[in-house]
């Protein structure tokens, strides 16, 4: 089957941070009207509705969110809404999901969307909430939590490829400058690599400034068939690329301890589809919930060579005005990770890059991928996007 | 306690426990194989913040060793007066608590 082209005519993305006082539905809501009108649709012309949500179950005892945040909207009701769960992954998997439903000639007009809701709950339930992605049966019994999965990795990696913790440090010091004028952003202070090495421990190597941090937000995005896109917004982003893959529920499965099989695997699937490879991308957002993830994703991506990771970072390829650059909204290390939002946040970045909007513009910028890694790479979505 | 995984009747390949099939050839036939007492570390981590239900074991160990024929596991590793241990270091099988693997550091 000929799959019909897709296009996203409106974004919206509410701030990530500690919005206190905002419930769950109440972001979502935001977020999805900021899209619906940012794209010029009238929601009623809305088909379907997919949004991904993590641990919202967990931490708020609110599930079956997709309706409840359709009635809020005032969506039709004889449309179907579903949510759609793949860790930190998940709102990907909702982009992806409206992007097969129009592409194989279900709908024309789909909302997707991403939420979650976590600072009001305590550190060691988000952690416990968190780690739930992980093999309960074997990895999870051990105590192992998510900065102890990717010190895990860092480790192996500084092994086998010399990666140094400084390397890794910078990548934190890059993302928290380029946050400063995002809006959207938790964190807009510059920190330096001092600040990032003598801050606290959490999971040996990394320090309290290699991880993300815990994030309440929302983000959204109309999807629409490409040949009416421009009917709706005058700068329709063309989605060229789409994969989701699969990975393991635990490290230990994993041949290879400092790669993930799920980001090899939807990276070439996407460059497949969109007939480019890595030196044709012009901006990145990708998964750095940790400074050693955006070594590794850059690695398994193909930006780099492996284990040539942090070397880039070190020469400032991956900085807003490199060769590559990676991360210019601030990524999760600082503009925030609320987890089931994530992927469509990446989305909202990349699409103000494109239409050469964002305010940490990457210049001339006209095709750019978001890279979202759910669990321990259990889950996997890459997508390319290009202007017009 | 003996460290035991199973092998697939079949295909021969070995896995920790569980495993309700075999994914590599279908088959959902094991046999229990004791493993050497002995492991390597792969890579290691001391967590620091634990999940709800491990505060007050924290600070922890927990590392990936390799077994026999190269087969890997997540476990706790217990070193020598808490000193967190290295890539290459042998570890030996204590016990298996709750579902989770204990490994001790031999003598450095």
């Amino acid at each position: 089957m000929a799959l019909r082209k897709v296009s996203i005519i409106g974004v919206g993305c509410t701030p990530f941070g500690i919005l206190e006082g905002q419930t769950l539905q109440e972001i979502a809501t935001v977020a999805c009207n900021e899209a619906i009108k940012d794209a010029g649709v009238d929601r009623k012309q809305i088909e379907a509705f997919y949004v991904g949500n993590y641990i919202s179950g967990m931490l708020l005892g609110q599930e079956t969110i997709a309706p409840l945040i359709a009635n809020s909207l005032g969506l039709n009701k004889d449309i179907s809404c579903t949510k759609v769960e793949g860790a930190c992954c998940s709102s990907s998997i909702a982009m992806r999901q409206g992007y097969l439903l129009i592409a194989s000639g279900v709908y024309d007009i789909v909302l997707v969307a991403g939420v979650e809701k976590m600072t009001s709950a305590p550190t060691e339930k988000v952690t416990q909430a968190l780690a739930s992605s992980i093999d309960i049966e074997t990895e999870g019994a051990t105590g192992l939590t998510f900065p102890g999965y990717f010190a895990l990795m860092a480790q192996r990696h500084m092994y086998e490829f010399g990666t140094t913790i400084e390397q890794m440090g910078l990548v934190s010091v890059k993302n928290h400058n380029n946050a400063v004028v995002n809006p959207r952003a938790r964190f807009r202070d510059r920190v330096d690599l001092d600040k990032v090495m003598s801050s606290r421990l959490i999971s040996d190597p990394l320090k309290l400034y290699d991880c993300c941090p815990i994030s309440d937000g929302a983000a959204a995005a109309v999807l629409c068939r490409a040949d009416m896109a421009a009917e709706f917004h005058n700068k329709p982003i063309d989605i060229i690329g789409s994969a989701q893959t699969t990975g393991y529920s635990s490290l230990y499965e994993q041949v290879s301890l400092v790669s993930c099989p799920s980001t090899i695997s939807a990276a070439k699937q996407a460059f497949e589809m969109a007939k480019l490879t890595p030196q044709d991308i012009d901006v990145v957002e990708l998964h750095d919930c940790f400074t050693p993830a955006e070594i590794i994703d850059s690695e398994d991506i193909g930006f780099f060579e492996k284990g040539k990771g942090g070397q880039a970072v070190e020469e400032g390829i991956t900085q807003v005005d490199g060769k590559l650059p990676i991360n210019p909204s601030g990524g999760l290390l600082s503009k925030g990770h609320p987890v089931g939002a994530t992927g469509l946040g990446q989305i909202y970045e990349i699409v103000k890059q494109l239409r050469g909007e964002h305010e940490n513009q990457v210049k001339g910028a006209e095709i750019g991928l978001t890279h979202n890694a759910g669990g321990t790479g259990a889950v996997c979505c890459v997508h390319i996007l290009k202007r017009r | 306690m003996q460290l035991t995984a199973i092998e697939c009747v079949n295909c021969g390949k070995l896995y920790i426990p569980p495993k309700y099939m075999c994914p590599e050839c279908g088959n959902s036939e094991f046999k229990k194989v004791a493993l050497s007492q002995k492991g390597k570390v792969l890579t290691y981590t001391t967590i620091r913040v634990p999940p709800l239900g491990f505060e007050s074991q924290a600070p922890y160990h927990v590392g990936i060793v390799e077994l026999d024929r190269g087969i890997k596991l997540t476990c706790r590793i217990i070193s020598p007066g808490g000193k967190p241990p290295d890539i290459g270091d042998e570890v030996s099988f204590v016990k298996k608590d709750n579902g989770a693997y204990w490994f001790e550091e031999l003598e450095r």
